[in-house]
């Protein structure tokens, strides 16, 4: 029998009965739909997550801090529970990080180090404002202001471009749309190309400084910039002057966090720290706010792989349940076909093909409803009240083909090796004693 | 003449030690090409056996079977299939027909099993159909028909792929006399006009008789071996004509 004559037949053997085939074909389905979900999650959240990293730079970027005494460093980066919403200036906040200074000494001992890049190195003289406030209705905010440390860093925007770090003017990316509303705007397109004024209290005249400067872009929300304001380094070296204008000139050169590329094909991670840590100074990069950040999803999808393996393995009984039951009502048949020549591997095959194509059709449409429900999820979650309304740019389901194929491709092999003891007894059958089988 | 099967000193022991039972005891035997074969013996005989053994569907315990002088013991399961699906027919008292599939599905299986292409096999499936009368019923389910159409259906299955011998058990077990007939002259013909060999196993004296050459068969041995030379143009149809006969004079009787 050729290859396509025995898929056929068994395709149609298996809707002789079809309840029977329908029933062992749900449980598949449940299987597959429980593991396609939890794939395209899966996909759904990295595609975010490499989003939201280009906000952190490259992969060999690290960040580093200056160790605390009590060695209780809480990273700069914090993972909040994202609002998006501006919060109002009152007097009196600051926006003091709490951290540790840097030395020159140990900066040039940084740059010393083999596995760090010569030229990468970074010093961020992190400046602060008291508040900003809005040319267009006066409201006030107090910001948390991020440099752009480096070229391959990307934000996702919504609206406008990139800061430019060589332009003379300033130049500033709001946090989120929220804020282009509470300044007054319309949308986020509305206030691309206004003006907002940094305001810095001078501490000892109290007087007021105000720094304009111009927003080019708007941030799609993210989990790793926390909602901080993006300003280019023209405005952030006048903010830092005006910060620290009182500081003896030793203070002044005071730094608390530098960035620099490490050389992370040559390097690993631990390497690096190790080193940096004698210098004295904790590091964090980018796989470690990932790992933060995975670690959480990965409850989710985990209960759910769970749940799709636990519906796999009772599909499985249900597959080798089916063709023993297939197997002992077409024991005739068996007998007419290895009467007629039709050899021990061929009915093998025919029966493995049929185990293979209830893998297929089960998994195909536990993948198909998955599919059909989970873009119904995302645009649900996207509209309105829904509540992914913060995240456009993020799909909570993602399907290509790379997730869904391998899926399907696996329930049949599963269902090839549960057919294998069911098919084995159909070609081990004695053509006589089955052609008697009443 | 061709010996299209030779038997030499053929046993065959079901089951080992005590329980072991001999169902047949050093058989010699050769059959001709075109001759028609009656096996006869009550149930538990081993003309069953016999004819399983011939028909290579088992193997036996002791002995060889040649297939046109090709010793049967010493071929490998692959070719053994081969020889089975090319040169024999099978035609069973149960019919075994597919029940859900259309009646040429189930005449062309012995072509796709032999893995010849989908337009080759129609072919010959409605050519062997045509033969038994049947080309109209070709897109009904098997489970239609009636118990003579189904045997015809069997017989078409049996002669499309052309074999030396086909070896039909009981064949008109299942049918009243009639259709039985019927059945007969579907299978005589093939035995005269094509020169296939005809082995049938029956119990069936009136079917026996029509064959040329009568072996029976007892506890296994074979206790007679009788070649009649008949013309054979008379055999089914003049039974018939004698039934019909019969009937004609019962009539009149009255």
């Amino acid at each position: 029998m050729k290859l396509i004559d025995i898929i056929k037949t068994a395709n149609h053997n298996l809707f002789r009965n079809k309840t029977r085939t329908i029933l062992t074909i749900l449980a598949i389905f449940i299987g597959s739909f429980c593991i396609v979900t939890t794939s395209a999650t899966q996909a759904g959240i990295n595609s975010f997550l490499d989003d939201q990293s280009a906000a952190f730079g490259g992969e060999g970027l690290i960040q580093m801090y200056g160790k605390k005494e009590d060695g209780n460093n809480t990273s700069a980066v914090q993972i909040s529970s994202y609002t998006g919403a501006p919060k109002k200036y009152t007097n009196g906040d600051t926006n003091e990080m709490g951290l540790v200074a840097i030395t020159p000494d140990q900066i040039e001992k940084v740059k010393d180090l083999p596995g760090i890049i010569r030229g990468s190195v970074l010093d961020g003289k992190f400046s602060t404002v008291t508040y900003v406030e809005s040319t267009k209705n006066g409201e006030k905010f107090v910001p948390s202001l991020n440099l752009m440390t480096n070229d391959s860093v990307h934000f996702d925007l919504l609206a406008g471009k990139m800061i430019d770090n060589n332009s003379s003017e300033n130049e500033l990316i709001l946090p989120s749309k929220e804020w282009a509303k509470e300044l007054g705007y319309e949308n986020e397109e509305d206030a691309i190309g206004k003006t907002l004024n940094f305001v810095w209290s001078d501490p000892v005249t109290k007087d007021l400084v105000t720094f304009p400067a111009k927003i080019v872009g708007v941030q799609a929300p993210s989990v790793i910039s926390g909602g901080s304001m993006v300003i280019n380094t023209t405005l952030n070296a006048k903010l830092y002057e005006e910060n620290t204008k009182y500081l003896p000139a030793t203070e002044k050169d005071k730094v608390y966090t530098i960035a620099a590329e490490y050389d992370y094909q040559k390097y690993t991670v631990d390497e690096i720290k190790s080193e940096l840590d004698k210098i004295g100074l904790t590091a964090v990069t980018l796989k470690d706010i990932m790992g933060q950040i995975k670690s959480f999803f990965d409850v989710i999808i985990t209960i759910f792989t769970v749940f799709g393996y636990i519906a796999l393995l009772a599909a499985v009984i249900g597959i080798v349940n089916t063709l023993y039951m297939s197997v002992q009502e077409r024991t005739r048949e068996i007998g007419l076909m290895k009467a007629l020549g039709m050899g021990r591997g061929k009915i093998f095959l025919s029966f493995a093909v049929e185990a293979i194509m209830l893998g297929f059709w089960g998994s195909a449409f536990g993948a198909l409803a998955s599919i059909l429900l989970g873009s119904a999820v995302n645009s649900a979650a996207h509209t309105g009240e829904g509540f992914m309304q913060n995240f456009p740019t993020f799909n909570l389901v993602e399907y290509t083909p790379a997730t869904v194929i391998p899926v399907i491709v696996t329930i049949m092999i599963i269902a090839f090796i549960a057919s294998v003891l069911p098919a084995r007894k159909a070609s081990k059958k004695d053509p006589i004693n089955s052609l008697r089988y009443e | 003449m061709n010996k299209v099967i030779e038997v030499k000193n053929l046993t065959k022991t079901y089951g080992k030690k005590a329980t072991a039972f001999t169902a047949l005891k050093n058989i010699n035997l050769s059959i001709n090409e075109g001759e028609s074969v009656a096996i006869v013996g009550k149930s538990g005989s081993g003309k069953s056996t016999l004819m399983h053994l011939l028909a290579l569907l088992d193997k036996p315990t002791k002995g060889e079977v040649l297939i046109d002088g090709i010793e049967s013991t010493k071929l490998k399961s692959r070719d053994l299939n081969k020889l089975r699906n090319e040169r024999f027919g099978f035609v069973f008292q149960q019919f075994f027909m597919n029940a859900g599939d259309t009646v040429l599905e189930n005449v062309l299986l012995p072509l796709k099993i032999a893995k010849l292409p989908r337009g080759k096999r129609k072919k010959a499936a409605m050519e062997a159909l045509k033969i038994v009368d049947l080309e109209s019923k070709t897109k009904n389910k098997a489970t239609d028909l009636s118990g003579g159409q189904k045997q015809r259906v069997c017989i078409a299955r049996a002669i499309v792929n052309n074999p030396r011998i086909i070896f039909a058990d009981e064949p008109t077990g299942n049918l009243d006399s009639a259709t039985g007939d019927k059945i007969t002259d579907l299978l005589f013909n093939l035995n005269k006009k094509q020169g296939v060999t005809l082995i049938i196993v029956t119990h069936d004296e009136d079917l026996a008789k029509l064959c040329n050459r009568i072996i029976r068969i007892s506890d296994g041995t074979i206790i007679s071996d009788q070649t009649v030379r008949k013309d054979l143009k008379k055999t089914a149809s003049i039974k018939r004509e004698t039934e019909a006969a019969r009937v004609k004079k019962a009539n009149e009787r009255k």
